[in-house]
């Protein structure tokens, strides 16, 4: 390779590293001023998975009660809303080690496929949420039956 | 050796998010536990340290494809080194929909002693 493309390649991958860092940085700085929004990692955490017969989603709701959570769902949008309670905190006391995400938050995805609404079960149990979401009958695989051609004609 | 090292996909995250307060009287921690049940945690003391451990169970999604993940679900194992003046006899653990709280009673400090200086 031509010493002269080596090196901006060389060039590229450092000042990408550099400007990932950078953001990376930025986000844990914002993140740390309570920005909302900026946080590297969403709250809550979720899982999606999709069947024959229902999506289920799972997420991760440590410290908020069941009772609080707000799910609701269109045919095709999740949305998670509830409060996660800070630690009540004194004069006196020195916060030592802080990793936990707290305050109100509100989250939405978009589903893989269209659910009926109507049907959707909802459990939460040990901080985690797992919802499950029939599929929309029209939208389920269904098997077609292949027939052979040129075969003996059906009277 | 580094060439008989060999590279495996790491397990997800097994290391909880944990906030950490030092109050005058005790030392708090609240610890995220998503999916812990009380049942399957072990909290044991070792030397100055407190080891916690819980296994967890997920659901079977053998008929189901995943769309996206966003979070492991993996065994948790954490370590926490006490301060010297918490009293490890009086620690409270309590488990709450996936947060483990502990209160951590400092010992209260002993009455200054004099100390003699011998002579020679």
């Amino acid at each position: 390779m031509p010493e002269r493309t080596r090196g901006q390649t060389e060039w590229f991958r450092h000042s990408r590293r550099g400007l990932e860092r950078l953001q990376e940085e930025a986000q844990n700085l914002l993140g740390e001023l309570g920005v909302r929004g900026f946080r590297a990692r969403p709250f809550p955490p979720m899982n999606v998975w999709i069947g024959d017969e229902a999506v289920i989603v799972t997420a991760e709701v440590p410290g908020v009660e069941p009772a609080s959570l707000d799910v609701s769902v269109t045919e095709s949008t999740l949305t998670l809303r509830g409060e996660r309670p800070a630690p009540q905190t004194g004069p006196g006391d020195v916060c030592t080690q802080r990793e936990r995400d707290t305050g109100p938050f509100e989250r939405s995805i978009d589903l893989p496929c269209p659910v009926e609404v109507a049907k959707v079960e909802a459990r939460c149990v040990n901080g985690v949420l797992t919802l499950a979401l029939p599929r929309a009958e029209s939208d389920r695989p269904h098997r077609i039956q292949v027939r052979r051609a040129g075969g003996p004609q059906e009277t | 050796m580094l060439d008989s090292c060999v590279d495996i996909a790491p397990r997800p995250g097994a290391v909880p998010r944990a906030d950490v307060f030092e109050r005058p009287d005790d030392v708090l921690a609240l610890i995220d536990l998503p999916g812990m049940h009380a049942d399957d945690l072990s909290l044991t003391l070792e030397g100055g340290r407190l080891v916690i451990r819980g296994r967890v169970t997920t659901l079977r999604m053998e008929e189901y494809e995943l769309v996206s993940a966003e979070y492991g679900v993996a065994d948790y194992a954490c370590t926490l080194v006490l301060p010297d003046d918490v009293d490890s006899d009086r620690i409270e653990a309590n488990l709450q929909n996936g947060v483990l709280r502990l209160v951590m009673p400092r010992k209260p400090a002993g009455p200054s002693r004099r100390i003699e200086v011998a002579r020679g």
